[in-house]
This record gives C-alpha cells, sequence and structure tokens, in this order.
C-alpha cells in the first residue's frame, strides 16, 4: 500500500499563529533597519544621494524578502499593515534614542531638516511591503 | 424621547457631530495664529467669539437644524436627496443648472472628506508639542501611521466599535464643557462675548484683515453639513436632541474658555486648545482627542462611501464593489476603491501640508460652497415642492446667502494657501460624474437607435417560432421598451430561445427608498415571455437573483442570465461629447465592476454577449 501524503506548504504560503506573524514583522524590520542603519553609515560620508537610493533600495529589498519568504499569499491589507508596524518600531526607535542620546537621532526615517526625503522615506516604510503583494485579499 | 431615541442620539454623538465637534482644536487657534490671524487683543478676542457663536447659531442652528433639516427625500438628507426632490428627469434650463449645482456640491463633499481625517487627526497629535518640542519631528509619521491603520479597519466595518463612539463623543463634549467652564473662570467677563455687537465693532475696526478671519471663524461650522447628509441614519429628533442639549452647548462653553484663557495669556493663541487643559491632563487629553478625531473621520469616510452609493444608483458614478460589513445594518458598506483613493489623498495631505495649521488653508472653501449650493437648492425646493410664496421663500433665503456668501468669499483667499486642493478634487470628481452621466445617456441612444419593439419582435417569433429549450433566460437591458440586442444576437446565432424568457430592467429612482408595491412591474408580452421592471431606491442594494426567487420562486442556478457588454469605439465625427471626455467614459466603462456581480449573479450563469457601439 502507498501512503501519499501532500506536500508540505511552504512556510511562506502557510498561515502562521499571529505570534508568529508579528515575530516575523519584526524580524524583517530588523532586517530593514539595520540595512537603513549601514546605508546610513557607510555610504552616505561618500555620496549622500547615494546614501538616499541605499536606503530605499534596503527598504525595498527587505520587504521584497518579507513577502517573498514569509507572507507569500499576505493580501493588500496585511501588507499596508505590515509598512504600519515597521514605521511605528522605526518612530519608536528613534524616540528612545533620541532621548537617551539627548541629541536628535533621525537614521531611521530621515532628518526632519530633509522634509522632502523624510516624507519619501515615510511612504516606502508604510508601502514597499504593499508593492510586491500578489493577491488584494489574502485567501 | 424613547429608549430607541436616546440609543439613536448616543451614536449619532460620534457620527453626526465628530467633525463639528473636533473644530476647537483648531479653529480659534486660526482665528489668532493662522494666514490671516488678527491680533490677540481684549476687542478682537471679543469679536472672534461673538462671530463664532452668531455663525453656530445662524448658520448650524438655524440653516441647518430648523431650516434645511425638514427638506428629506423619503428621511434621506445630503445634497443629493435634495437633488432627488428636485428631479432629474424633467430637463428646463434651470433645472439643468440646479442639477449642475447638486452634482458639483456633491464633488466637493469628496474634497471635505480627504481634508478633514487629515486635518483633524494631525491637530490631535499635535498636541504632544505642546507637551514638548521633542515631539515635533513625530507627530506626521504618528499622524501617517494613525491614519493608514484608520482606513484599514474600514472594511471589518464599524458594527463591532460603533457602540463605543457614542460614550467616547459623551466623554469629549463633557471634557470640552468642563475645560471651556474652567477658562470662564479666569474672566467670566468673556460672557459678553455673545453680545452681537462685538461682531459689528469687530469688523469696523480691523476692515479687511476683519473680514479675512471669516475664513477661519468658518471653521467652527464645517461639520454643518454633515447633520443633514446623515438624516436618513438617525432621524430629525435625535439629531436636534443631541445639538441642543449636549454639541452645542459644549462647544459654545469651549470656545468662550478658549477666548477666556487668551484674554489672560495672548501668547496661549498658539495652541488654545491643549493649553487651556491642566498640564496632568495633557497626554491623557492627546489620547481622547485623537480617538475623537479617529471617530470624526470614520464618519467622514462612511459618508464617502454611503455618497458614492447614492451616485452609483443615480447614474452619476460607474459601478464600484460594494461590501456590506454588517449582516444586520445594510447601511454599512465598504467601497475599497473609494477607501483606497481616500487614503491616498488624505496621507499626501498630511505629508504635505504637514501641520494642522497649514492644512486649514485649504480647509473651508469647499465647504462654504456646499452650504451656499444647499441654500440656493432648497430655495428650488420651497418653491417649486413646498409652494412658498416668492416674498417667504426670498425672506427666509436671503440671510442664509448673505452669510454663506460672505464665508465663501472670505474663503476665497485660502485658495492659493491650500483651498486649490478641494477644488481640484472636486474638479476631477465633477467631471467624473458629469461625462458618466452623459455617456450613459448617449449610450442608451446608440443602443436604442434601430432598436425593435416587442410587439413587433412577439409578431416575428409567431411567424417563424424558434426551437425552445427548457429552462429560464433573464435578459437584462436599461430600455424596457425594446428588445434587448443580446437576446437578438442570442436567437440569431444560436437559432432557440427558451421556454421561458424575462426582459428584466432595473431602473434605480429617485427616491431613497422603493416600498414593496412599487418595486415591481410585470407584464406578459406573449409566446412565453416576459417583461419585468424592477424599481430601487438609490440607499437601496440590488440583488436580481433574490428578487427572482421572491417574484416567481426561479430558482438563481437553474437561470441563465444575459447581459449585453458594450465595447465603445471612439471615432471622429459624431461629437456627442468631446473626445477625451468620450475617451475618458470608454476607460471607465471598461473598469467598471460588472454588471453581473452589481446585481449579484452566480458567475456561471451568466453569459455576455458584446456589441461595439460608436459612441
Amino acid at each position: 500500500m502507498t501512503i501519499v501524503t501532500p506536500p508540505a506548504a511552504p512556510f511562506a504560503s502557510r498561515r502562521h499563529h499571529p505570534a508568529v506573524t508579528a515575530l516575523l514583522v519584526v524580524v524583517f524590520w530588523m532586517i530593514a533597519a539595520a540595512l537603513v542603519i549601514a546605508s546610513r553609515t557607510f555610504v552616505e560620508p561618500r555620496s549622500p544621494r547615494g546614501a538616499a537610493a541605499a536606503e530605499v533600495g534596503a527598504l525595498l529589498v527587505s520587504a521584497y524578502a518579507y513577502s517573498r519568504f514569509a507572507s507569500r499569499d499576505g493580501g493588500l491589507s496585511h501588507a499596508l499593515g505590515v509598512g504600519t508596524a515597521w514605521l511605528g518600531l522605526s518612530i519608536l526607535t528613534e524616540v528612545v534614542l533620541t532621548a537617551e542620546e539627548h541629541q536628535g537621532w533621525f537614521t531611521l526615517l530621515g532628518s526632519p531638516d530633509r522634509a522632502l526625503f523624510r516624507n519619501v522615506m515615510l511612504f516606502v516604510w508604510i508601502f514597499a511591503p504593499a508593492l510586491f503583494v500578489r493577491r488584494e485579499t489574502a485567501p | 424621547l424613547n429608549r430607541r431615541g436616546l440609543s439613536l442620539s448616543l451614536l449619532a454623538l460620534g457620527i453626526v457631530y465628530g467633525d463639528i465637534g473636533t473644530s476647537p482644536l483648531y479653529a480659534l487657534r486660526e482665528c489668532f495664529h493662522g494666514a490671516h490671524a488678527v491680533p490677540v487683543t481684549p476687542a478682537n478676542v471679543y469679536g472672534v467669539l461673538s462671530l463664532v457663536f452668531w455663525t453656530l447659531v445662524v448658520v448650524v442652528t438655524l440653516k441647518y437644524h430648523v431650516y434645511v433639516i425638514r427638506f428629506d427625500n423619503r428621511g434621506e438628507g445630503g445634497i443629493l436627496a435634495l437633488l432627488g426632490l428636485i428631479g432629474t428627469t424633467s430637463r428646463t434650463r434651470r433645472k439643468s443648472l440646479l442639477i449642475a449645482l447638486a452634482v458639483f456640491g456633491a464633488a466637493l463633499l469628496y474634497g471635505d472628506g480627504i481634508i478633514t481625517p487629515a486635518i483633524s487627526v494631525l491637530s490631535a497629535v499635535e498636541g504632544l508639542q505642546v507637551a514638548t518640542p521633542f515631539f515635533n519631528p513625530y507627530v506626521v509619521p504618528a499622524t501617517i501611521a494613525i491614519l493608514v491603520l484608520l482606513f484599514l479597519f474600514q472594511h471589518h466595518g464599524t458594527a463591532g466599535v460603533g457602540g463605543v463612539f457614542g460614550p467616547v463623543m459623551i466623554v469629549w463634549f463633557a471634557t470640552l464643557a468642563a475645560l471651556g467652564v474652567r477658562g470662564i473662570l479666569l474672566h467670566p467677563s468673556v460672557l459678553l462675548a455673545l453680545n452681537p455687537w462685538h461682531a459689528v465693532t469687530f469688523f469696523a475696526h480691523n476692515g479687511l484683515p476683519g473680514f479675512l478671519v471669516l475664513g477661519a471663524v468658518f471653521l467652527v461650522a464645517t461639520g454643518g453639513e454633515a447633520l443633514y447628509a446623515d438624516l436618513g441614519h438617525f432621524g430629525e429628533r435625535p439629531i436636534q436632541v443631541d445639538w441642543f442639549f449636549i454639541v452645542a452647548p459644549a462647544l459654545m462653553l469651549q470656545y468662550l474658555g478658549q477666548g477666556a484663557l487668551l484674554l489672560d495669556d495672548p501668547a496661549a493663541a498658539v495652541n488654545p486648545f491643549y493649553l487651556l487643559a491642566p498640564k496632568w491632563m495633557l497626554y491623557p487629553l492627546v489620547v481622547l482627542a485623537t480617538m475623537a478625531t479617529i471617530i470624526a473621520s470614520q464618519a467622514m469616510i462612511t459618508g464617502a462611501f454611503s455618497l458614492t452609493r447614492q451616485a452609483i444608483q443615480l447614474g452619476y458614478l460607474p459601478r464600484m464593489a460594494i461590501v456590506h460589513t454588517s449582516a444586520a445594518e445594510i447601511g454599512q458598506i465598504y467601497m475599497p476603491t473609494v477607501n483606497r483613493a481616500l487614503m491616498a489623498a488624505t496621507i499626501a495631505l498630511v505629508a504635505g501640508f504637514g501641520s494642522s495649521s497649514a492644512l486649514a488653508g485649504a480647509y473651508g472653501v469647499a465647504v462654504a460652497m456646499t452650504m451656499i449650493i444647499t441654500t440656493i437648492l432648497a430655495f428650488a425646493v420651497v418653491r417649486e415642492l413646498r409652494g412658498w410664496s416668492l416674498a417667504l421663500a426670498l425672506l427666509v433665503t436671503i440671510p442664509f446667502f448673505v452669510a454663506d456668501a460672505a464665508f465663501l468669499i472670505a474663503n476665497t483667499f485660502k485658495i492659493a494657501a491650500g483651498g486649490w486642493f478641494p477644488l481640484l478634487v472636486a474638479g476631477i470628481v465633477f467631471a467624473t460624474m458629469t461625462t458618466w452621466r452623459r455617456g450613459r445617456e448617449i449610450l442608451t441612444r446608440r443602443l436604442s437607435e434601430g432598436a425593435l419593439s416587442p410587439e413587433l419582435f412577439i409578431q416575428s417569433l409567431r411567424r417563424r417560432p424558434p426551437v425552445r429549450v427548457r429552462g429560464t433566460a433573464v435578459f437584462m437591458h436599461r430600455d424596457p421598451d425594446s428588445i434587448p440586442a443580446s437576446l437578438l444576437h442570442s436567437l440569431k446565432h444560436y437559432q432557440t430561445l427558451h421556454e421561458r424568457v424575462i426582459l428584466l430592467t432595473v431602473s434605480s429612482e429617485e427616491a431613497a427608498h422603493v416600498s414593496e408595491p412599487e418595486r415591481i412591474a410585470r407584464e406578459t408580452l406573449g409566446e412565453g415571455i416576459e417583461r419585468v421592471r424592477v424599481r430601487y431606491g438609490y440607499m437601496e442594494d440590488v440583488d436580481v437573483p433574490a428578487l427572482l426567487m421572491r417574484l416567481d420562486n426561479i430558482q438563481p442556478m437553474e437561470t441563465t442570465y444575459f447581459l449585453g457588454r458594450e465595447t465603445l469605439v471612439v471615432t471622429r465625427g459624431r461629437g456627442s461629447m468631446m473626445r477625451w471626455r468620450e475617451r475618458f467614459f470608454a476607460s471607465m466603462m471598461r473598469n467598471a465592476q460588472s454588471a453581473a456581480n452589481f446585481f449579484r449573479l452566480p458567475p456561471s450563469r451568466v453569459v455576455e454577449l458584446g456589441a461595439q457601439i460608436e459612441l
């Protein structure tokens, strides 16, 4: 007798427990934040414009990785929720670090002195995960 | 009020009065710290407070709560209800102008719907800046995060959380009143501002700058139109009870309290609402204000969904997906397309303007125009439908018109500072609505050109009977006086006809609801063919299978629904519309939700037969 076992769904296609989803959101935010900080630290001294492009690129790559490996079947609402959570975590981090260092720490969202770039980063943090959504609603 | 009335009153506090109830966050600040601010002198404070009080009395209380609220369209209010009362079918030049005005007024409401969430949530979060400048860089990001969450939440509907809106707003209005009393106790003489003479002397002393401050004073009344638009949800009494016993007293005490604070400390003009509160209360007040503004925004978003559905049913917008978020409440709907457009525009506004003070420049123009249009339409209604004499109608209308015109003129000075935005939105929506309406009229005319009458068709069937197959076929079409092209195509190509054929025309009426006895008209034409006309109100949803089940127990899964699918060809020469409008209409036709979805037809039972139509 042959027992046919259905193939396991890839990790990204499974419906995760909400706690796992939350953990994945935080992990991928940490990756995104690390990439943004690295761009700011290593690229900006040489080329501020290059650093800006690298930061946006870092967020897009992280968002793509999240949608590819953590939530392949996630819908648009989920992606926007993830983007908002990433923005919330970034705000929280900046507030905490600013309070600790007693001076403005704006590495994740960009300096308020560069309002246009800060707005661009704000939009990218929120909407980057939504750019890679494959379906409007989750199955 | 009975128990139900009281519960409606509680619910209405959040939905109807969210917008006007959150104006104290920014209205008085803009009078003394905005683009057209006047200096904070005692005379100016008394003058502005007097203007605020009399604006609330004349515009909100007398015009909306006493006068306009009486013009309901079978219980429904709002500018489209007025349009329905005036009627869109018979056209004279004057009536066409009124219809265009009403449609433009409806388009303006979308501009308001975008600005209200942006300005109200932003002004609430700005309370953090009063606590410490440390939070300055985070006001815009935090506001955007809140707004995204608010729009994301829409597809769940408000049925679950709607119950907390009323209690939160009770706490909000109680807080407004308590803080107001606290301020008045600082300077009890501020109560003298209720004397209209202060408003008169204010204009006399300040000249043009005094007139321009009306653009900021008007912010206290911007939610006025909402109470009329929400008439159908709550009815006249609960809305009036809320206003006269809770909202108006709380707002007046709050504005007087802010005025008293300014008399005591002119530097408080930077944010009189938050500076009126004791320091310990600041953070809880930011939280409460944010909740109140979220509720106000929710009301505007829901209002935009409702307005869009009305416009679709009245034939001014293409069909769009409508999701019902509550099985119990038919009015609880979610429209993904509208939600996304509102979210994108609201977020862009917050990021673009950056502060509620800058946004206040954009706020007011659209509302002032909507209000004056409402006054004009109400005049037409009292003259033509209520039979008022010209003298009486003018006697009532002229004071409101003068007040509306003064506010509108003052607000036009804000166009360069951001007022262009709601006008741009309204222009786009107006072009969309009128193009869709006109395009549909032309399309209907083209389709009826050379159409076959039912009588001739039946005669030809009798002469040459086709093969009849089992089952029921429903042919849906617009013109009940002709045979649908899809039926002729079907007969031509398949050479067969179902045993039972229903020619179904669904029309949307200018009334909000249609009573059951008036809903269906059926007529047997012979040869197994029946003509059925179904009428729906513009606040009702169309469900064709459910209707046919009720009609003759026609099973949806045993019926074939035939729909015509027109592909529009834009050609030179016919000239019914400008070419860009023809292309725009053709694009809307392609992107409109399919009739099958809109009429809730089972997808597996639908046959679409295409035809190319030259516009």
